[in-house]
This record gives structure tokens, C-alpha cells and sequence, in this order.
């Protein structure tokens, strides 16, 4: 059963009620990449026409060239978990989530299980990078409660842990005031996690 | 967040304890210690099935090859 959750509509700066879908399927997965991918590939023409260089192009908009339907083969797997959210028939996030393939790295609960977000993108059209005026906020918060709420319900007391790319950086370390753990970063990626305690304060601060 | 099965799980004395010592380190109930070894299972056949292979890396240039029968 989809979830209700309120996003923020970025034109009346007020919330709506939007769905968060729990087990997106490939086909709905398909669809995502087929209605993002154009406005990706406009964006990055645009600053190629200002003459940027592809390796600025690569530093302004960091996930520029993900496709999600590469990811697919990997929905079906008991580990992971796609999950989605959805608003006037349009996918407005998409969450890559992975339950206990990766363990946590903070005290109190060093090596034990967490989730680990994979991949996550709010679409294109909802981020400054890629268009003037963005249209919907809070998809990424709403996901990451959402990996946080299923931390709970799979025994591993809300820890969650991501690498995130620079640009991501701010939202994971002051927007959900996750913890940046040095030594665990990966591919120029700096890891983020939510301990048991620090996850409890994310969920008790609301968005 | 689905709907579960119950199963009847026949383990012997060392397996058990492997089991309930999984439990206490992980802090999960023996359950989710089976969920979580079925789903790494699933997912080592499947990047087997498709050429990969599960490397261990240890202090310095320690490293071996994981092979999976």
C-alpha cells in the first residue's frame, strides 16, 4: 500500500500530499529514467553550449549520467528495496535501498547491520542544478525517513548509512544531520550514517 | 512491511549456537539473522551467476579470492 507523504510544491511554497510507493517495479523503474533522462541530457547540452568542458559539466551535475534501468536486474533481489515517490502521476524520487549488505562503522553499534542507500535522485526537474525553477522539495528527506522507518522494521534500529557524492554532501551532513565517518569513505565519496540515536532525532525533527 | 510465513527450522546443537551467538552480536532475533543470510546468498549467486567474484581485502596488500562451491 503506497504511503502518503507531504512534499513541498516549490511555486506556493506549500505542502501537498504526494505517494510514496514502497516496491516500484522495473516497468514503473522504466518510466522514471524515461521522463528524467530528457531533462538531464538538456541540462548538460545547455552548459556544453556555454562551453564547459565535459569533465565541468561532470563536477556541476554529479549524477548527470546515472540510469536506473541498469539498476533493475538488482529490484528483484531480496537485498534491495526501490522505492519511490510519486505526484500528479509523475515520479518525483527514486531510493536504491540495500538491507544488511553493508555495517555500520559508528559506536555503539560498530559492524552491525544497517541500510544502506544505494542510489537516491530526486528528479531533474525538481533540483536547481538542472532547471531554473524547481517544482517539488523534501523528496530527498521524505526518502531517506522512509530508510530510516525501514531500518526499524528490519531490526537494525534506524541505522542507515550512504557514500554521497560532494554535491550531496550538505543535505546528508545538515539537512538530515547524518555522520560523516572519515575513514569509511569510498571513490572520492565521503560515507554518512545515522546511528540508532541520531536516527531517532532525525524522525523526531519532522522535515 | 510484507506479510511473513512461518517455517519450521530443524538446526543441530552447533548450528543453533551459531545462530543464537549471530543474534547477540548482530542484535537481531534469530529470524532476521536467517533473512539477512538468505539474502546474501541470493545476492553472492546472482553476481556469481554473472561472472563476478567476491574478494576479501585485509590489512595492506592482503587479498584473496573467495570461492564459492
Amino acid at each position: 500500500m503506497p504511503i502518503d507523504v507531504l512534499i513541498k510544491d516549490k511555486a506556493t511554497g506549500g505542502l501537498v500530499l504526494a505517494l510514496l510507493v514502497e516496491d516500484v517495479e522495473p516497468s514503473e523503474v522504466a518510466k522514471a529514467e524515461a521522463s528524467w533522462r530528457p531533462v538531464r541530457e538538456a541540462a548538460v547540452r545547455s552548459l556544453r553550449s556555454q562551453g564547459l568542458t565535459d569533465a565541468q559539466i561532470a563536477g556541476h551535475l554529479q549524477h548527470a549520467h546515472w540510469d536506473w534501468i541498469a539498476k533493475t536486474p538488482l529490484i528483484s533481489l531480496l537485498a534491495f528495496k526501490c522505492v519511490g515517490i510519486k505526484y500528479q502521476d509523475e515520479w518525483q524520487g527514486l531510493a536504491l535501498l540495500q538491507s544488511g549488505t553493508k555495517f555500520a562503522g559508528l559506536a555503539p553499534d560498530r559492524g552491525k547491520p544497517l541500510i544502506y542507500v544505494d542510489y537516491l535522485e530526486s528528479a531533474p526537474w525538481n533540483l536547481a542544478g538542472f532547471v531554473e525553477q524547481p517544482k517539488y522539495g523534501l523528496i530527498g528527506f521524505r526518502l531517506i525517513e522512509y530508510a530510516v522507518r525501514y531500518s526499524q522494521a528490519e531490526g537494525f534500529f534506524g541505522r542507515v548509512g550512504l557514500l554521497a557524492l560532494p554535491q550531496a554532501e550538505e543535505f546528508y551532513e545538515n539537512g538530515c544531520r547524518m555522520l560523516r565517518v572519515d575513514e569509511a569513505g569510498e571513490h572520492g565519496m565521503a560515507w554518512f550514517e545515522f546511528t540508532r540515536e541520531q536516527a531517532v532525532a532525525f524522525l523526531g525533527g519532522g522535515g | 512491511m510484507s506479510a511473513k510465513r512461518t517455517m519450521t527450522l530443524n538446526l543441530s546443537d552447533a548450528e543453533m549456537a551459531a545462530l543464537e551467538e549471530l543474534a547477540k552480536k548482530k542484535e537481531l532475533s534469530k529470524t532476521g539473522v536467517v533473512r539477512q543470510a538468505l539474502r546474501l546468498f541470493q545476492l553472492v549467486d546472482f553476481r556469481l551467476e554473472r561472472g563476478e567474484k567476491i574478494v576479501f581485502e585485509g590489512d595492506g596488500a592482503k587479498k584473496s579470492e573467495l570461492l564459492v562451491l
